[in-house]
């Protein structure tokens, strides 16, 4: 665009320059021509002199010339033009002066100048401004193409230059772009470290370096933390083996003991019960974090794991559970993780709830849905989604002990076998916890329902 | 007289509070603290069952198993550290009977170990035939062909419940239960990896079974030949 106006101011500016001075040049001359005609014009003329004289003129400089004599006799060199041709204005005037018009006569512009000459004969010289036009057309022909030229050159070149120096910035955007979406091996490449692009793209590579290792560096950091819990955890096996095993015998013991002795040690069995759940929860939890375990998934009859679970918690005399499901529900699930979602949720029940409890089990579309109820305070501030952060642990359950990792594994659980588990509060008051898992059929039915399979 | 039980387990604390657990459910019990020591002590004394702890200095608990296993089908309960599949599944190939992960329930150690020593009690006659196979519930034997197959306790008791039921599927949870004592969540690969074995023994194809037929998703099936 630059390139365009400047041309093109240029090429204007030449044009008035060169069309003014041509047109100077051609009133110089003519002035010149008129004066020395005039100059030269005979004193005496008779119709024939005259007409030799015009004659004469028109020969010499291609002009057509009108004499008017005193008496108002009018000769003209062409039959083309006559006195009417004349514009009076052109004859006023003092000897010596000459005035100049423009006129169009015929399609063809002339430039009339009058003077006067000997004996007081008005001479009128017409001259063409043909050849004058056509050069200045010529020439505002070839500065016009030549414009047309640079500006589509300039345009060309432009977008050369452009592209190329815009390349860089748009390959600089894209790999900034492959950065930030995690390809951290991303770099440009530098061809010419001088120039303004290249000492841009060293420094972004440099920074591209630090980037990448910094995260390297946290990553290896968190694996080494998640190794070293899960390596603590395992190192606590043994020696929590023995102590549990032997607490719980103490636990047996406890009349045996000496009056004094017995709160104390009830306190200490206590304790080492609630360290192991912690570490089997912990070593639990980094299994599943580390992705170990396979799901060993199996159709199961969901009345009778229902309640092989509940059985299996043991739970005292004075809770009350109980147990409902549509018949016939098959669920896809691995049996010992099966038992540890249902039982951590049912036991949680027990904890929190006033005795009443309900478990009960329907199919919904491809979903088997186990619900457990209980009848306590319900999810405090109805956090439904914070009790499943890990540690997370309500006023309430802080008093009744347990890590808080229990629900936080229970619907890892969950997830692994393709269900999830999600909490509500129940309008009667209470809390409600939903396990779904893949429903499935019979495995030993010869006529399965299709929607389940 | 009491059963005896044999302990290895390297960890002094583990393997007193096993004691004190195992005497309190009735048994006779011996602990020794590595592999050697027990092939030693086994070959002296008879063992009604043997608890082994997988990891153990020198000989490993699998080198232990096998090597028992190679000289008698007395039940195996394995001590492991961890429930995944690489550990428990070796050491069920080796021809463990079952497994309790550490740390354990106490009441849990007395139950499995009741579980594994319990003889099979059924009102029919202790000997029968079922197929070519000469069976002697009350010696725990079975002979086929005058030879006598070594099978583990537990690999009887498999053999039994599904032959006493030749013709009808049993599921694994059923198997669990008779043969084990667990309850339908137990772990199902308890009863895969002794079908396993005892196909091995009695040289049957799984693929064309004459014996036992696995019957996909459900569970297993003595034919009747």
């Amino acid at each position: 665009m630059t390139a365009a106006l400047s041309s093109g101011l240029l090429a204007a500016i030449t044009y008035g320059a060169a069309s003014g001075y041509r047109w100077r040049n051609f009133r110089e001359m003519t002035q010149d021509e008129v004066r020395v005609a005039l100059a030269l014009s005979p004193r005496t003329l008779d119709a024939s002199s005259f007409e030799r004289l015009l004659g004469a003129y028109e020969k010499r400089s291609g002009t057509d010339t009108i004499a008017i004599t005193a008496e108002g006799r009018v000769y003209s060199s062409s039959a083309l033009l006559g006195a009417g041709d004349v514009p009076p204005a052109l004859l006023d005037g003092e000897p010596g002066a000459l005035k100049f018009t423009d006129v169009d006569h015929d399609g063809k512009s002339y430039v009339l100048v009058g003077g006067t000459g000997a004996s007081e004969v008005h001479y009128v010289f017409f001259f063409s401004l043909d050849q004058l036009e056509s050069s200045l057309a010529e020439l505002r022909a070839v500065l016009l193409s030549g414009w047309l030229v640079i500006v589509i050159g300039s345009l060309a070149i432009g977008h050369v230059v452009a592209g190329r120096t815009l390349r860089p910035v748009r390959q600089a955007a894209d790999a900034a772009a492959a950065l930030a979406g995690g390809l951290l091996d991303t770099r440009l490449d530098v061809t010419d470290a001088k120039d303004e692009f290249g000492v841009w793209a060293e420094s972004f590579n440099t920074m591209a370096d630090a980037l990448e290792a910094k995260i390297d560096e946290l990553a290896r950091a968190a694996e080494r933390e998640r190794q070293f819990t899960s390596d603590v955890a395992h190192d606590l096996r043994t020696p929590l083996t023995g102590m549990a095993a032997t607490a719980v015998l103490l636990q047996d013991h406890l009349d045996d003991l000496p009056e004094a002795s017995r709160r104390p040690v009830a306190v200490l069995v206590n304790d080492v019960a609630r360290l192991k759940d912690l570490v089997l929860d912990l070593l639990e939890l980094s299994r599943l974090d580390a992705g170990a375990e396979p799901v060993d998934a199996e159709a199961l009859d969901v009345a009778v794991a229902m309640r092989a679970t509940i059985d299996s918690l043991k739970l005292p005399a004075d809770i009350d559970v109980t147990v409902t499901s549509e018949p016939g529900l098959w669920v896809v699930a691995a049996r010992g993780r099966f038992r540890r979602v249902l039982g951590n949720l049912v036991a949680n029940a027990a904890t929190h709830g006033r005795g009443a409890i309900t478990v009960s089990a329907q199919q919904r579309g491809s979903e088997i849905i186990i619900e457990v109820f209980d009848d306590g305070p319900g999810i405090p501030d109805d956090d439904f989604e914070r009790i499943f952060d890990r540690f997370y642990k309500s006023d309430e359950s802080r008093a009744a002990g347990g890590s808080g990792l229990g629900l936080a594994i229970a619907r890892e659980h969950a997830r692994a076998q393709h269900g999830d588990i999600t909490a509500a509060r129940r309008p009667e008051g209470g809390a409600r916890f939903a396990l779904t898992l893949p429903a499935t059929t019979d495995p030993s039915d010869p006529d399965p329902d299709p929607d389940t399979l | 007289m009491a059963q005896q039980v044999l302990i290895v387990e390297d960890d002094d604390s583990v393997r007193e509070a096993a004691t004190l657990v195992l005497e309190r459910a009735g048994f006779e019990v011996r602990g020794v603290d590595d592999g050697a020591k027990a092939l030693d002590e086994f070959d002296r004394g008879s063992f009604d069952l043997v608890v082994l702890d997988v990891m153990l200095p020198s000989l490993s608990g699998f080198d232990v198993c096998r090597e028992l296993r190679s000289r008698s089908g007395v039940p195996i309960v394995m001590l492991t550290a961890r429930t995944d599949t690489a550990d428990v599944v070796a050491g069920l190939e080796l021809g463990a009977d079952d497994y309790l992960t550490k740390p354990f329930d106490p009441a849990e150690l007395a139950a499995r170990a009741r579980a594994a020593v319990r003889r099979v009690t059924e009102a029919e006659p202790p000997r029968w035939e079922a197929q070519d196979l000469d069976i002697d519930e009350d010696a725990f034997r079975v002979v086929r062909c005058g030879v006598e197959l070594a099978l583990t306790a537990i690999e009887f008791r498999l053999l039994v419940a599904l032959a006493r039921h030749a013709g009808q599927v049993l599921t694994r949870e059923v198997l669990l239960e008779r043969v084990w004592g667990y309850d339908y969540l137990g772990d199902s690969r308890l009863v895969d990896m002794a079908v396993r074995r005892l196909r091995g023994k009695l040289g049957d194809d799984a693929d064309q079974p004459t014996y036992i037929t696995t019957i996909r998703s459900v569970g297993y099936r003595f034919e009747r030949g």
